[in-house]
């Protein structure tokens, strides 16, 4: 092979590489978008998810929008995950067990609070029939509580609360869920409530 | 009278314009102007550049003609062609296509990836990982968290549950 053929099949090695990179690169970025988007679509296939307004046609319920919408799960949920990762390992180890997290919260007026709750009972019947079990259900005057679980062979699959006082909360977790773990972790953020995300 | 010897002289007349130009170092500008003083011949040197500075500093600069400006243009005009006349037609990098294309696949995928299709009130979405706060998703986290831990705990042991496990 003569130096100048050899000198050819560098410049044209040099020419393409560049272009094979981006390529490559582009590829993988189209890869890991696509992945975040078939874990967003894997968690609302799992066992402990719950699509609460579906389930209980919150938007009919409730004549104003959410105040909060939450929806933690694929992409972010790993994100937040690698964010708590450095400052808090125990809540990045809790959450790298979860596929996913759902809050609703409406603004509940005390004329509708029979209708809500009237509604979050019918949900909970639905659950329960669904194989969730209750774990809290409190019904007092002022407040009214509703927390069930899904287990499976492996553990809790998902947990779904229902709260009403002067808002109606509607919280879905999914995944391997411990509630001692949540109970202690969440007893350290002490986040009052009624002091909303929001 | 004069200290310099002739080399000397020849020296510093060399230094004249970089003293106009003030590119001498500080001691040799320093000394360049006692020389002056002492020195007829580089004294008359010096001054004659600086009367021609100030001379060429408050002349207007000349204006080209008309006609000398027009025929410079109609040059390089013609001289311009001649040049994409005998240019050969630009090779297109085979590459350069794929990589404008790569490039488009990146917008679009970007676009779909980063673009909330849940547009809902104060909503954290995996659809707009890249305009979502992860240190707000992380607030609601622990909110949300910090919620189930004070239903599970406080509002239990607060109350009298009507059922429970």
């Amino acid at each position: 092979m003569s130096a100048a053929s050899i000198m050819s099949s560098v410049r044209t090695v040099r020419a393409i590489w560049p272009c094979r990179l981006l390529l490559v690169g582009l590829t993988a970025l189209a890869s890991a978008g696509s992945a975040g988007n078939v874990a967003a679509q894997n968690v609302r296939n799992h066992p402990g998810y719950v699509d609460l307004a579906a389930l209980g046609n919150l938007d009919d319920v409730f004549s104003a929008a959410p105040t909060v919408e939450v929806n933690v799960e694929g992409a972010l949920l790993k994100l937040v995950v690698e964010a708590s990762r450095t400052d808090d390992p125990e809540l990045a180890e809790l959450l790298e067990r979860l596929e996913g997290l759902f809050v609703r919260v409406y603004p509940a007026s005390g004329a509708s609070d029979g209708r809500i709750r009237d509604r979050m009972r019918l949900m909970g019947t639905v659950l329960a029939e669904d194989g969730w079990q209750t774990i809290v259900s409190v019904s007092e005057r002022d407040q009214f509580v509703r927390m069930f679980a899904r287990s499976g062979v492996e553990g809790i699959l998902g947990l779904v609360v229902m709260s009403l006082d002067d808002e109606a909360v509607f919280l879905n977790i999914v995944g391997d869920v411990d509630p001692e773990q949540i109970g202690r972790i969440g007893s350290r953020f002490r986040v009052a409530t009624g002091t909303k995300p929001r | 009278m004069t200290v310099l010897s002739q080399h000397e002289r020849e020296w510093w007349l060399e230094r004249v314009d970089a003293a106009l130009d003030g590119e001498l170092a500080a001691v040799d500008h320093e000394r360049f102007l006692e020389l002056t003083e002492i020195d007829p011949l580089l004294a008359d040197e010096w001054a004659l550049a600086l009367a021609m500075r100030q001379t060429l500093a408050s002349e207007e600069a000349p204006a080209c003609p008309a006609r000398v400006h027009a025929g410079i243009e109609a040059h390089v005009r013609a001289s311009l062609r001649g040049e994409r006349r005998d240019r050969p037609a630009r090779r297109v990098a085979p590459w350069r296509g794929l990589v404008a294309a790569a490039l488009v696949m990146l917008v679009v995928v970007l676009t779909l990836q980063l673009a909330p299709n849940n547009p809902g009130p104060a909503t954290t979405s995996t659809t707009g990982v890249a305009n979502a706060s992860v240190s707000r998703a992380t607030q609601d986290v622990q909110w949300a968290l910090a919620f189930v831990s004070h239903v599970g705990r406080d509002v239990v042991s607060d109350r009298n549950p009507e059922g429970g496990q």
